[in-house]
């Protein structure tokens, strides 16, 4: 365990050094609130309405469509990388198509909610 | 050499028939066909004495992983008697049932051969495992027919039933593992050569395995709660069956497994479980005698005369042991004719209450005297079958203890007593309604039914010399693997005792 | 370097699991373009027939597969037969069953077929990573498939509590996987055991091995992760309840089987093992089948029933010997395979007659379907363990086990002639509640109006099928024996 201990010192000052900026700004900054100060900022326009409104459900099927596209083309990215490697352990041939069977499997996907009409909006 | 698997499979076969009937069959043909089939298979089972001491059948079932298992199928003097009892007895409630029985006949009659393949084939199992499978067949079929063709409290009666005997053999599965595991046979015969060896701890749970599960079938006090139960809401046949063939798989799988296997553990046993025979004979007698209803009194009768089983099962000399076995067979021949004209009787006056009952001698003359007959056979007067083995189970046990013999022998007293009072109560004095005058005396076919029984019950009672040479062939056999288990001038009784001596001498070797 | 041709030679043996993610794929797909949910029924029963035909090919590799991600031997094989006939069966099951909204039928039976697949893989997973994608894979199908009534407010309920339930039991399992991970440096099977080879039983593994078996115990509903079973079963569309109880429960028997046969007879941790899964075991049987007693809805009782008899199956694991375990689970879960799915195909039956499912609406059921009425029996009997059929087999081959590690003088031997006690002992309390079914059935008369329950043709087959299949069995049970003996991990 004595390897870690490093790790546990640097944790520590990290802990120290952010902990303590905002502890003593909070001690020893000057206060001095006006209405203008505490509205949200939005970019210099003053804020419509309340900020907890309720927003369309299909925001959050657009949100998990993205993340889920977004991660499967991150592992594109691995595959590009080692695609290169010399450690690669299969060839290189066979690498590609592997990509291709990824990537149609994807398309499928994508052809699966366009068609469902998951990506309208109305 | 297939005379066994057909006993077995023709009654399974003709109760798959029935049941995959048609719903267009007439009842009429499913009558006649039942019929037929039962007396065919009854005539069948006569080839059994005929063709020999011992027949046997076997062939491999399956085997995997170190355990084999063997279908095997063996008949010999002990089965033989019980079988033709079953056969028989299935007849006659068939007989019996063709002019009762109105409700889903199909499917009843499916039930009666059900039960019938059930009961031969745990006779016959030459094979521990194939005895299980028998075993537990035979407890469905009676199961639907206590619960849909019984009386009023017949549900409640049956689930009794069911758990208490469902109960009981799981543990004896146990039991069955164990000694197959430690003897690596399910074969009957391999294994009373075999089993006798294992240490006495073993042995002794193994009994008691088994025996647990034999005594609630039997049934033995204190574990016969649910046989009145079972016979006042059975319907007629069912009451027949149970009482006449269904106890005796008990009592035939304590001379054909508890005892052989695991003599030592017997012998142990054996004063605690006289004892309790004992309390049984008595205490079947007193409620037996406290009871109103006709069907309920003849359950605890049974009690009382089952206890003489097993005081002549667990009693090891020649006469004991034959009168044990002789008394099953009796039992099964007077119990079911009393059921059988209890049942005769509710289907006329429709009742089975006692007080309700009276001076039916008169209109129904012929039945009273199969009634009368019947109930003298189960009371043990002599030239009946009854006495015989009441006569032999207290001749052998009074060389055992006296006093147990003498408590026994109250149970003949309190039976004349019981079964006199029924009889009285049931068809002498004044008729308790006057329409009772007008009912239909007993016809052909249930003379017929009853005549099955009364000449078996003459028979023995008169010469019993054919059925008591093959008894008592079986009940050497037994009283020798007793004797050869243990050292020879000791009594039974005393085989606690014997197990101390047994241990010091192993500690000194 | 692997090469194309080897891979594809590899692909081989992944043919069933194969079939079905493609069918999945085109069946989902092909739902867009037909619209007619209904035509892709014989689709669905191709691809589960296909994928049990491929599997019963001998094609098997005792070699470690895609990088020893996969091993693909006979115990592998034997569960994808297992799942794949399971799914023909369900597919079967599902054709008839009302409630099942016709426009989502493609949907349905896309994310059916890839949770097959999805059990295929992970009885033949060898690497922790693969185990967790498989089992997340069937969890997440399952999650939708329970939730698939969408306007019944009870599968809503019930999806939820299911996909809460697992995402614990998982969430816990993949600290015991990490925990493996660092107490072994690997995540194949063979390596870990290979490292644990002869070594002491430490803290760390002995955590290992009981938050994996959280997760796994989620899935075959062991106590006390079995809270999700009822409201799962009861809320779910009643096929999807007979896939539940049969084909995810195996996936995690296989995979419990595979991972505490490779991993940890290296080390000696046997005392520990039969006192956990032991009492485990115990706890399941009896807290399921003595709630089963009060239950009247059909489908909770035969949750509460399938909890009980997780509890059986994991007695055998007990023993933890190569020799009698592993045959003894298989065989049971054959039986139970058909005798359950069975007993569900009528509750089908009777909720599309009545409604609902209550065992008052199984009263006076021999007179109006004498056919329905028995085989129920004969499954009820079976599920009871009352010979000659299936499920008897099965109790035996438990029963059998323990008695045979109790005299072997395995460790805390005579714990395992307690367990056979308790093991008897449950065998009656559930026949008490088996036979409120057959009492209802038999005994009771139906009520006003109660119509006569019709079966169409595919509830008629699978009805057949698994009644053939639970009195084979029990009657014949010697081709099933050899091949279960057959198809057993060749791991001790």
């Amino acid at each position: 365990m004595a390897e870690y201990l490093g790790v546990v010192i640097f944790l520590a000052l990290v802990g120290i050094v952010a902990g303590g900026g905002l502890l003593v700004s909070n001690l020893f900054g000057p206060r001095n609130p006006t209405p203008e100060k505490l509205i949200p900022y939005e970019c210099g326009v003053d804020p419509v309405g309340s900020a907890k409104e309720r927003h369309p459900v299909k925001f959050y099927l657009v949100a998990i469509l993205f993340l889920l596209f977004d991660i499967e083309f991150l592992f594109l990215v691995i595959l590009a990388i080692m695609f290169a490697s010399p450690q690669l352990p299969l060839t290189r041939g066979l690498l590609f198509f592997e990509l291709l069977a990824f990537l149609s499997i994807l398309g499928a996907g994508f052809f699966y909610i366009w068609r469902k009409g998951a990506l309208e909006w109305d | 050499m297939y005379l066994l698997p057909i006993l077995v499979f023709v009654p399974l076969l003709v109760a798959v028939l029935l049941l995959l009937a048609p719903r267009s069959t007439s009842p009429n043909l499913v009558r006649m066909v039942a019929l037929v089939a039962s007396g065919l298979i009854a005539l069948w089972s006569l080839g059994l004495p005929l063709s020999g001491a011992r027949v046997d059948y076997s062939i491999p079932w399956f085997s995997a992983w170190s355990w084999s298992v063997n279908f095997s199928l063996v008949a010999d003097g002990l089965s033989t008697p019980l079988i033709l009892l079953t056969t028989i007895l299935n007849f006659n409630c068939v007989l019996y049932s063709v002019g009762v029985i109105r409700k889903s006949e199909p499917a009843y009659y499916f039930c009666l051969f059900l039960l019938e393949a059930g009961i031969v084939g745990t006779f016959l199992a030459g094979d521990l495992f194939v005895f299980y499978v028998f075993w537990e067949m035979m407890l469905i079929p009676l199961y639907f027919i206590i619960g849909i063709w019984g009386s009023e409290q017949r549900i409640y009666a049956a689930v009794k039933f069911f758990l208490f005997t469902l109960a009981g053999s799981i543990f004896m599965l146990l039991a069955i593992i164990v000694l197959y595991n430690q003897t690596g046979t399910f074969d009957v015969a391999a294994l009373a050569a075999l089993a006798p060896r294992l240490d006495p701890v073993t042995q002794k749970w193994l009994f008691w395995g088994f025996f647990v599960a034999f005594a609630i079938k039997v049934p033995l006090f204190p574990l016969h709660t649910w046989l009145p139960d079972a016979h006042t809401q059975a319907p007629t046949a069912g009451s027949i069956m149970l009482a006449g063939v269904l106890l005796k798989t008990g009592a035939y799988g304590i001379l054909r497994f508890c005892i052989p296997f695991f003599p030592a553990a017997a012998a142990e046993a054996a004063g605690f479980i006289n004892t309790l025979a004992v309390i049984a004979i008595i205490y079947g007698a007193l409620l037996a005698f406290a009871q109103k209803d006709l069907k309920r009194l003849i359950a605890y009768s049974s009690v009382s005369h089952m206890g003489f089983v097993i005081l002549g099962c667990f009693t090891w000399n020649v006469p004991a042991i034959s009168g044990g076995i002789m008394q099953i067979i009796n039992h099964g021949i007077s119990t079911s004719g009393l059921f059988l004209c209890a049942g005769l009787i509710y289907d006329r006056t429709h009742t089975r209450q006692m007080k309700e009952l009276g001076g039916l001698a008169d209109p129904l003359g012929r039945l009273t005297g199969f009634f009368a007959i019947m109930m003298l056979s189960s009371a043990g007067l002599p030239f009946l079958n009854g006495f015989v083995g009441e006569f032999l189970v207290l001749l052998g046990s009074w060389k055992n203890s006296v006093w147990l013999t003498v408590f026994a022998a109250t149970g003949v007293v309190l039976g004349a007593i019981y079964l006199l009072k029924m009889f009285q109560a049931g068809m002498l004095g004044k008729p308790a309604k006057s329409e009772y005058a007008k009912l239909r005396d007993i016809g052909l076919r249930e003379s017929l039914a009853l005549m099955l029984l009364v000449i078996p019950a003459f028979w023995i009672g008169i010469y019993p010399k054919p059925v008591l040479s093959v008894v008592e062939r079986e009940a050497a056999k037994i009283e020798k693997t007793m004797s050869t288990a243990l050292p020879s001038g000791t009594s039974m009784i005393e085989g606690r005792a014997l197990w101390a001596v047994a241990d010091e001498r192993d500690v000194q070797d | 370097m692997v090469g194309a041709s080897e891979l594809w030679q590899q692909m081989r043996y992944l043919m069933p699991e194969g079939l079905l993610l493609c069918a999945g794929l085109v069946i989902l797909l092909f739902d867009l373009v037909v619209k007619k949910g209904r035509s892709l029924y014989p689709l669905a029963m191709l691809a589960t027939a296909g994928a049990a035909a491929l599997a019963l090919l001998p094609l098997e590799s005792s070699e470690p597969l895609f990088f020893g991600m996969i091993q693909s031997d006979a115990f592998a094989r034997y569960f994808k037969v297992f799942s794949a006939l399971a799914g023909f069966l369900v597919v079967l099951m599902s054709m008839d069953y009302k409630p099942l909204p016709a426009r989502f039928v493609g949907e349905y039976l896309g994310i059916l077929v890839l949770a097959l697949a999805a059990i295929m893989l992970l009885a033949e997973s060898t690497n922790l990573l693969m185990i967790f994608l498989s089992l997340e894979f069937l969890s997440l199908s399952s999650y939708i498939l329970v939730g698939f009534l969408r306007n019944d407010k009870k599968s809503k309920e019930a999806s939820l509590k299911y996909f809460l339930f697992g995402a614990m039991c998982t969430a816990v399992m993949l600290y015991g996987f990490a925990l493996l991970y660092g107490a072994s440096g690997s995540l194949d099977l063979p390596a870990i055991k290979a490292a644990f080879a002869n070594r002491q039983n430490t803290p760390l593994t002995c955590l290992a091995m009981l938050f994996i078996l959280a997760g796994f115990g989620f899935k075959v509903a062991m106590v006390p992760f079995h809270a999700w079973v009822p409201d799962a079963y009861e809320g779910a569309p009643t096929p999807i309840t007979a896939f539940l109880s049969v084909g995810s429960k195996a996936g995690g028997f296989a995979v419990l089987l595979r991972v505490f046969f490779t991993v940890f007879p290296g080390l000696d941790y046997h005392p520990y093992w039969l006192a956990v899964v032991g009492v485990l075991a115990v706890f399941t049987m009896t807290v399921g089948n003595v709630i089963a007693c009060s239950q009247d809805n059909l489908k909770r009782l035969l949750g509460y029933s399938s909890i009980a008899q997780a509890g059986y199956v994991l007695l055998g694991f007990v023993v933890m010997d190569g020799r009698f375990t592993q045959p003894a689970v298989m065989i049971y879960l054959l039986a139970y395979l058909f005798m359950n799915l069975g007993a569900f195909v009528v509750v089908i039956v009777i909720a599309n007659t009545t409604g609902q499912e209550e065992i008052d609406d199984l009263a006076g059921l021999s007179e109006r379907s004498p056919l329905l009425a028995w085989s129920m029996f004969i499954f009820l009997l079976s599920l009871a363990g009352v010979p000659p059929l299936g499920g008897w087999i099965g109790k035996y081959y438990i029963f059998a086990t323990l008695v045979k590690g109790y005299l072997e003088g395995l460790s805390g031997g005579n714990l395992m002639l307690w367990f056979a006690v308790a093991l008897a002992v449950n065998s009656v309390i559930a026949a008490y509640y088996y036979f409120r079914i057959v009492k209802a059935m038999f005994f009771e008369h139906a009520r006003e109006r109660m119509a006569r329950p019709v079966v169409g043709g595919p509830l008629l087959t699978a009805l057949y099928v698994s009644l053939i299949l639970t009195f084979a069995v029990g009657l014949w049970p010697q081709p099933f024996l050899n091949w279960v003996s057959r198809m057993a991990l060749p791991l001790l």
